[in-house]
């Protein structure tokens, strides 16, 4: 992990500094490049992380709330995935679309917290049957 | 002349008998010892090994040497040391599980800062509640139909012993004290079946809801109002068990003093009225009331350690549990959780309402028998 920290910092000098030459020079295609180098430095940061997860999960594994583990860590994943979509739109101006991802990853959220939810609701209904 | 004095004297012995009847029971002390052999039925198969041998034999002696082999200090530990191994086991899984949760929790919570928006966050935080809340439920619902269960097999427990206790008060000569003790200890058995069975798991699951909503929702506080209902449920229940403990407890002791004066005054009649035999009437019923005291005191000491041995380990499971999410609840606590630490605290107040309910009812019956045990035998 302290290696792939060193890549992404490079790689997110390398697209500051591309980008503000750009910017100078005629600011076409700024856009572009900041959108691909989001693009790399959070590919590097996935694949850096996934080392990381597998060795969450194992940990989850040992204690009986992998399930549970799993649906927290996607949660996060989807709103920093979210967040940087959005935040990217806001960058060029496109408020909308950064409104539209910000909601489309509310509720994906909350999709994805439905299956707990409907195992509340059945826990719930089986200890109102314990007392019938 | 003679034989009119004999008639005479029959008469008058018949006449006596009669009015001061010394009602003592044809039961024989084998069948007792059969029924009590049997109550064991009603434990666990994991309880039942605890039993040392011979306890459920049938035979008075070898139970009595059971009882006497399982109440010495080694034993006493023995059977606490069975019971608690697995029950710290599952409490330490519990434990971890939610250790593990209350960490990933933390993370999150510290890394949703940086998601940016207040909805994402939002959304986050309902989704952390919902699973730590979905993986506590499980656990609440395994303990709240362990106490429900535990509840009915102590009040088929007791269906079963009363009638063996009210056997042996009768053998005895405590003719009205059988009677009035069956019926307090048949009003204790009412109140633990309709009262405690029916009313604990809807007071419970509420109380639960209650820290769902407020967990999940975060601004509303409804603790005040189920710690009200918890500590307004549990006190009303201690003051009913109260009550009816006080009454068995004087009604046995105002009619075992009325049961040992009509024996006396029967003995008294007997000895002064009947020539020559009358006086060996008192040394026979002597030896009936010692061996009616021993039978006394294995059924009651032995139904006191099979109502131990039913309640214990529900009572045991409840305290390493409560424990569990008191120590969870300081360590969201130190980890910045403020939600779950809540949340894990009303849950720990939930299972000490149930903890209260559960012991109290064993409780209850243990000095119900106590009481039986301690009461003369009249024809002594």
């Amino acid at each position: 992990m302290g290696e792939a920290l060193f890549r992404i910092c490079g790689l997110a000098v390398l697209c500051l500094a591309a980008s503000l030459l750009l910017a100078r020079m005629g600011g076409e295609f700024v856009g572009l490049v900041r959108l691909g180098g989001s693009v790399l430095l959070f590919g590097v940061l996935i694949f850096s992380l996934s080392e990381m997860l597998e060795e969450l999960r194992g940990l989850f594994a040992a204690s009986g709330a992998e399930k549970y583990a799993d649906c927290m860590i996607r949660a996060l994943g989807l709103a920093f995935l979210s967040a940087i979509c959005s935040d990217l739109c806001r960058d060029t101006g496109e408020s909308t679309l950064a409104s539209g991802i910000e909601m489309a990853g509310k509720l994906a959220i909350v999709w994805l917290s439905l299956p707990l939810v409907e195992e509340i609701m059945e826990t719930a209904a089986e200890i109102l049957e314990i007392g019938t | 002349m003679r034989e009119k004095r004999i008639l005479l004297v029959l008469c008058l012995v018949m006449l006596l008998v009669g009015l001061f009847d010394i009602g003592v029971s044809a039961e024989s002390e084998s069948e007792i010892a059969d029924e009590f052999s049997a109550l064991s039925e009603h434990l666990e198969d994991e309880e039942r090994e605890l039993l040392a041998d011979g306890f459920s034999s049938g035979e008075l002696e070898k139970t009595q040497d059971a009882l006497t082999k399982m109440l010495t200090p080694t034993g006493i530990f023995s059977i606490v040391d069975a019971i608690s191994v697995r029950i710290i086991r599952d409490a330490l899984q519990l434990l971890a599980t939610l250790c593990g949760l209350l960490l990933l929790a933390a993370v999150l919570g510290a890394l949703k800062h940086s998601v940016g928006g207040a909805a994402l966050s939002g959304a986050v935080d309902f989704m952390t509640s919902a699973a730590i809340f979905a993986a506590i439920l499980s656990y609440q619902y395994r303990y709240l139909s362990e106490a429900q269960e535990m509840l009915t097999r102590l009040s088929s427990l007791m269906g079963a012993m009363i009638p063996i206790a009210g056997s042996v008060w009768a053998m005895g000569g405590n003719v009205s004290t059988a009677s009035v003790g069956t019926a307090s200890l048949y009003a204790f058995l009412t109140v633990t079946q309709r009262v405690v069975g029916q009313t604990v798991v809807p007071v419970c699951a509420f109380c639960m809801a209650a820290a769902l909503c407020q967990s999940l929702g975060g601004e509303s506080s409804l603790r005040g109002i189920t710690s009200a209902i918890k500590k307004t449920y549990t006190f009303t229940l201690g003051f009913i068990m109260t009550l009816l403990l006080t009454s068995l407890g004087a009604s046995t002791t105002l009619s075992a003093a009325a049961d040992s004066m009509a024996a006396r005054t029967a003995k008294l009649v007997s000895a002064t009225v009947i020539p020559t035999v009358g006086g060996s009437i008192g040394e026979t019923l002597r030896t009936v009331a010692a061996s009616v005291s021993v039978l006394k005191g294995v059924v009651g000491i032995g139904g006191i350690l099979l109502v131990a041995l039913l309640v214990l380990p529900t009572v045991l499971s409840l305290i390493a549990t409560r424990l569990v999410f008191l120590l969870a609840g300081g360590l969201a606590e130190i980890l910045g959780c403020e939600r779950e630490s809540r949340l894990l605290g009303e849950l720990g107040g939930v299972f000490g309402c149930l903890l209260a309910v559960t012991a109290m009812s064993g409780v209850m019956f243990i000095l119900a028998l106590t009481i039986f045990v301690k009461s003369t035998v009249a024809i002594a």
